[in-house]
């Protein structure tokens, strides 16, 4: 009888050691070490916003684990002994693995996006600089003035957000600024290149103004509308350069009275204007319109160009009063009076003035910005 | 006698049994933190506290892992788990208040920018208003003008993106206008100068 009962203890404590180290097997070797590295893995992940910068590998470090600890939590529903964790370790290094990915990624794709904005913030604001450098002091409409003026602000506001690391916001502002500059400068130089069909004539022009000159060894006045300049030349030499300011449509010729524009051609002083005689300090009175302009005028109305009633316009002088830094006149030449001055005193009545879009080609204009 | 014994051993395996799957699985903590993580997301904390928010999520994931590592056990104990689940809540709590703080600060600093340039450009009205009139002041101010107005379209736009709690882009924007309106400011004070200069 008692050996028949040590016989059942022993089973018993056989069996229940068995279980004992079976239990202790599956309790061993459950997932907790993979699962937990891939957790900080993922952790270090998202403090570099990985699911900004490498989507697609953080997208699958998340769904792994994700899965990783949903099976988990199915398995612990299950008997001790029939748990299975291998599966669930497997998916938790997969986890791991493309988390780590995703951080490399991150940090690859962060330094070259930081570095791309630098470039594009650099060479939007060389656009900027070029468009204010050419074109600056070109007549610009409402249109695109104001697309200018949204374009500077906006690369302002990528710049700083370029400043606080926020690149998404900075591609946002630079991806509309971008194609606004471009499109003016563009716009701009085409309207330029249609300007300067006209260098030839207006380099023949120069050239006879300052040959008689030398000829006649009197002075000459040479107006170069894009540099802002009047030369002063005497017996061909160039004796002094001065600082204009022009009507507000200075590009082109004048083609009608209060078109804001100054007039292109061979004009001669008729008349010299001070002491109270003149609104504008001291003037130089010109003989526009001249043959030359008469006959374009006559043309323009007849091509449906201008109205029929439109007219000719007269009284373009060079005069004082300028220095404000702005084209104002209406189709006039304005000097700052120290330099009416000077011109004032050394041209007479009948001297040339010749005034012409530019002395310089366009090439050599675009170079120099 | 064989009987008793057996009838023993029946009891001391069904005590071993039951007390092993008697500890409770903290399932209010649980829903608790997660309430409380969620509240934090709410407040815009992966926006404005991000590197904190990133750490609080992380604390909730480990006491979840916990849980699962006790619940894998023969003999569970959730008793760490229930501390750690009060401890991510009340951190939570605390990560929420951080984001509405830096909300607050960003308000702050946008509407005083805001009044600030509003400021500016009022007085670059009055200068134009003071510029020369007559074809000299026109041109010149021309371009002047059309910044001004620039500058009063983005404030319209930074209130939008104010108004919809969009903080951080709305900042950039201020600061920009202000920059703008700082330098119309000198330019003006510039071309009135040399108006009065040359008179």
């Amino acid at each position: 009888m008692n050996r028949k009962i040590l016989f059942y203890l022993s089973i018993f404590v056989v069996f229940a050691i068995t279980i004992f180290f079976v239990i202790k097997h599956k309790t061993d070797s459950m997932p907790v070490g993979e699962i937990d590295k891939a957790r900080k893995i993922m952790a270090e992940a998202e403090l570099i916003n990985s699911s900004n910068y490498a989507k697609d590998s953080y997208a699958l470090a998340r769904l792994y684990y994700d899965s990783a600890m949903y099976l988990w939590a199915s398995e612990n529903e299950r008997f001790i002994i029939l748990r299975n964790y291998d599966i669930i370790r497997e998916y938790a290094d997969r986890s791991t693995n493309f988390a780590e990915l995703s951080i490399s990624q991150s940090k690859r794709n962060i330094t070259n996006i930081a570095n791309d904005l630098e470039r594009r913030k650099t060479a939007l604001n060389r656009k900027i600089e070029e468009f204010e450098g050419i074109f600056g002091k070109f007549p610009m409409d409402k249109d695109d003035r104001d697309k200018l003026i949204k374009c500077k602000m906006e690369f302002k506001e990528g710049a700083l957000a370029l400043e606080s690391d926020n690149y998404a916001n900075c591609e946002v502002k630079f991806d509309s600024a971008e194609p606004a500059i471009t499109s003016l400068l563009e716009s701009y130089g085409a309207k330029m290149a249609d300007y300067f069909e006209d260098y030839p004539r207006w380099t023949d022009l120069v050239n006879q103004s300052i040959n008689n000159s030398r000829r006649n060894k009197t002075y000459c006045v040479i107006v170069d509308k894009m540099a802002r300049e009047c030369y002063l030349y005497n017996g061909g030499r160039l004796v002094n350069t001065f600082t204009v300011e022009l009507g507000a449509n200075w590009v082109g010729n004048k083609t009608r009275q209060g078109d804001k524009s100054t007039p292109e051609g061979v004009y001669n002083i008729t008349e010299k204007k001070s002491n109270g005689r003149s609104k504008y300090y001291k003037a130089l009175l010109l003989d526009y319109p001249n043959e030359e302009d008469k006959l374009r005028f006559t043309q323009n109305k007849r091509n449906g160009l201008i109205s029929s009633s439109s007219k000719i316009g007269s009284h373009i002088e060079i005069h004082g009063d300028g220095g404000k830094g702005a084209d104002w006149t209406d189709g006039c030449v304005a000097l700052e009076n120290s330099e009416m001055d000077i011109l004032y005193r050394l041209c007479s009545v009948g001297s040339t003035v010749t005034i012409v879009g530019s002395t310089r080609p366009l090439n050599e204009l675009l170079a120099a910005n | 006698m064989k009987q008793r014994i057996f009838a023993g051993i029946a009891f001391l395996g069904l005590t071993v049994l039951l007390s092993t799957s008697c500890a409770k699985l903290p399932q209010t903590e649980i829903d608790a933190a997660n309430v409380a993580v969620e509240g934090a997301k709410a407040a815009d904390a992966d926006l404005y506290v991000h590197d904190t928010f990133v750490a609080l999520q992380d604390s909730l994931n480990g006491v979840m892992v916990d849980i699962e590592a006790q619940k894998s056990k023969f003999f569970k104990s959730y008793s760490t788990a229930k501390e750690g689940l009060v401890g991510v809540a009340q951190f939570a709590g605390e990560v929420a208040q951080q984001a509405v703080a830096r909300k607050e600060e960003l308000k702050k600093e946008i509407e005083a920018t805001v009044t600030e340039v509003k400021g500016l450009v009022e007085a670059d009205r009055q200068l134009v208003a003071q510029a020369p009139k007559g074809k000299e002041g026109a041109s010149a101010l021309l371009a002047i003008k059309a910044e001004i107005d620039a500058i009063d379209s983005s404030l319209v736009e930074v209130n939008t993106l104010f108004q919809a709690g969009d903080y951080i882009v709305s900042i950039d924007k201020v600061k920009a206008a202000k920059e703008k309106a700082t330098s119309i400011n000198a330019e003006l004070t510039e071309v009135i100068a040399k108006y009065r200069g040359t008179r």
